[in-house]
């Protein structure tokens, strides 16, 4: 009997033990999956580059052009922007003409002024200039990027200008020395408001005129800046 | 409870405030510069000589009586400007002051106007100047240009135009007097009107 109760006992151990792999079988039964979702953004690439500059009249040898405005900013359309100096925008236009001699010459060149690889900044240099000197920049700016840009603004020596104002008035007077008598004269092309997309490009030709009040053996330096943006966040996307 | 609701109102003007400066870095942009860079020539004129054809015997005759002085003025403006003195002239004395004007800066210039005695007067004219103001003219005055390049009184950097002035002591000029006068040539950039 005490043999019997112990041949129990072990039954019952093994039975508990049984019990005890069944349902650690089951637990390691249950199978499992797990289903992953790997999102990755690539942003594209709002990046312009001006491609082109050119002045018909980039080497000596060459007839000059001279030109005069036909109209002049009175005081009160004067505006003073800190390190620029003076800027007047108005209406007008400029009359020009192809003189018999070739005094001076304008030459350019480009630059990619933050290290990215693109053309960024263009340089145009008078050289031997003179009252009534004038020229053509022709320019083409390109959607090197990857995402629609649209040009939003000028900033012309710190005076920013939209396409309305252009619109209205393209005609940009720099008075250097704030004394009321421009030097040097700027005829924007209006290629604001139109998209560009990417691998596309704009053209444009402005004119840039020495005006009579210019010193002689004198340096004038106009910094034009074009701002382009993405072309959903642009003012004009959508009609603006 | 108010606690509670200025802390939510907190949290939402911040989160208002994360969602606008979110949009602001959103608008990628580029700019693209133009600098144009305008360095202007200059006008300068000078005189490279001027001399009086009497350097001793009277031109046209064969005593030395009359002598000639001629002076350079140099001015700040783009003119030469000359002094002629005469002394111990008689009827029918005649000199001529020839000179030449040098382009010595970088734009061509243009001869604007002569001027006698602040007169605006023109090339190849006989001028009688009554300069006593006696009613009676005392000298003839005659300017031409002698021109170097062929297209008259424009001059391009590097080159030379050269003048005659003829002068004339009429018969009515008076005895031991002095006629003083001054002439002025103003040069601008060639493609002033």
């Amino acid at each position: 009997m005490k043999m019997s109760f112990a041949a129990n006992n072990a039954l019952l151990k093994a039975l508990a033990l049984l019990l005890l792999f069944i349902i650690m079988g089951t637990a390691y039964a249950m199978w499992s999956e797990v289903l992953k979702v790997n999102a990755i953004v690539n942003t594209g690439e709002v990046d312009a580059e001006i491609v082109r500059a050119y002045t018909p009249d980039s080497v000596p040898g060459i007839l000059d052009y001279n030109g005069r405005p036909t109209t002049w900013p009175s005081p009160e359309d004067f505006v003073f922007n800190p390190g620029y100096g003076w800027v007047a925008v108005i209406a007008g236009d400029i009359e020009y003409w192809e003189t018999d001699k070739d005094v001076a010459y304008a030459d350019t060149w480009l630059e990619d002024s933050d290290g990215d690889g693109d053309t960024d900044t263009v340089y145009v240099k008078m050289h031997n200039a003179y009252p009534g000197y004038m020229i053509w920049l022709s320019l083409e700016v390109d959607n090197v990027g990857t995402i629609p840009i649209f040009i939003d603004y000028y900033i012309v020596n710190g005076t920013t200008l939209t396409d309305e104002q252009i619109e209205r008035n393209n005609l940009v007077f720099l008075d250097a020395d704030g004394d009321g008598n421009p030097e040097v004269l700027v005829q924007l092309y209006n290629f604001l408001g139109d998209q560009i997309d990417p691998g596309d490009g704009l053209e444009s030709s402005w004119r840039i005129l020495v005006l009579q009040p210019v010193g002689e053996t004198q340096e004038y330096v106009i910094t034009i800046q074009l701002i382009a943006v993405q072309w959903n966040e642009s003012i004009y996307y959508g009609g603006g | 409870m108010y606690r509670i609701n200025k802390l939510v109102g907190t949290l939402l003007a911040l989160i208002v405030f994360a969602t606008m400066f979110g949009v602001a870095y959103a608008m990628w942009s580029e700019t693209l510069r133009v600098n144009v860079i305008v360095n202007t020539g200059e006008v300068d004129i000078e005189w490279s000589s001027v001399e009086c054809d009497d350097t001793g015997i009277d031109p046209g005759y064969d005593k030395d009586v009359a002598s000639c002085s001629v002076e350079i003025i140099d001015l700040e403006e783009p003119a030469a400007k000359i002094h002629i003195e005469i002394d111990n002239a008689y009827p029918c004395y005649t000199v001529v002051i020839t000179g030449v004007v040098d382009n010595v800066g970088t734009i061509p210039v243009k001869l604007l106007g002569i001027t006698l005695d602040e007169m605006d007067i023109e090339p190849c004219t006989v001028y009688e100047l009554d300069l006593d103001g006696d009613g009676l003219p005392d000298l003839n005055v005659h300017v031409e240009f002698v021109d170097l390049e062929g297209d008259g009184t424009q001059i391009d950097p590097g080159e030379a135009d050269a003048f005659r002035i003829t002068i004339h002591v009429k018969q009515d000029a008076k005895e031991l007097a002095t006629y003083e006068f001054e002439m002025e040539f103003a040069y601008a950039q060639w493609n002033e009107d």
